[in-house]
């Protein structure tokens, strides 16, 4: 079961939540949602990964989107990913680009 | 048992759906079926954005049907080892040998490309090869 939100937290900061699986259909959908949000105010965005339970390249790309393709000086981190999703990270090398914390 | 489906974006839920659903008839542990989940998401994605890109119109006929973008998958249990299933991924597009496959520099990382290496890694075992103008890929993965 896949469920995401998106929620401001107060200092500019936009948290998105993944529950469940992160693959390629469900990218697509946080991609859509993310394309087209205000993120006038927006420079940091944390992705909270602690409830996805697996993650396909296809969310990493949300993640890059986020970083480099909604404005120049756009912070992002990385939170909770454990198990599978941390092992797909890490294979990825994204921890050289991107803070997980 | 096979099954031929359309290798077209909106139909990867159905066809994940289907081999997952296979790994849980053969009550395969949640771990191994997420980390198939992962890997048949990848091969499958670049079959539908790359196989066919040539030929995107051509027919295919298999079994005495005519296909359009062709995609065949079977999952086999090894009578021998009751854990470990065989998943076998069949296309009529063009060549491509994911194991030859260099997807790890980070620039790629940044630009896409990268699923591959991620399918590849994660996989117990991928087999390929080229056969009567197919591909043929074998992901081998055993419950815990």
């Amino acid at each position: 079961m896949f469920n995401y939100s998106f929620e401001e937290k107060g200092d500019n900061t936009l948290e998105i939540s993944i529950e469940g699986g992160f693959d390629t259909d469900s990218a697509n959908k946080v991609m859509t949602d993310l394309q087209s949000y205000d993120c006038k105010e927006i420079n940091f965005i944390v992705f909270d990964l602690s409830k996805a339970s697996f993650m396909a390249s296809s969310g990493l790309r949300v993640i890059f989107y986020a970083e480099t393709r909604i404005k120049d000086d756009m912070k992002v981190e990385i939170r909770g990913a454990q198990g599978l999703v941390a092992k797909v990270l890490k294979m990825s090398g994204v921890d050289k680009l991107i803070k997980i914390v | 048992m096979s099954r031929i489906f359309t290798a077209e974006l909106s139909e990867l839920k159905k066809i994940i759906l289907y081999i997952v659903k296979e790994l849980e008839s053969l009550r395969f542990d949640n771990e191994t079926v997420n980390t198939t989940h992962v890997i048949c998401d990848e091969i499958i994605t670049n079959v539908i954005k790359n196989a066919y890109i040539e030929k995107p119109t051509d027919e295919y006929l298999i079994k005495g049907c005519l296909y359009k973008r062709p995609l065949q998958i079977s999952c086999n249990k090894k009578k021998s080892d009751s854990n470990r299933v065989s998943i076998i991924f069949t296309d009529w597009g063009s060549a491509f040998d994911p194991l030859k496959y260099e997807g790890d520099s980070r620039d790629q990382l940044r630009h896409g490309g990268y699923g591959i290496h991620i399918a590849v890694n994660l996989a117990e075992c991928i087999k390929y090869k080229r056969e009567n103008s197919k591909n043929i890929l074998t992901v081998y993965m055993s419950s815990k």
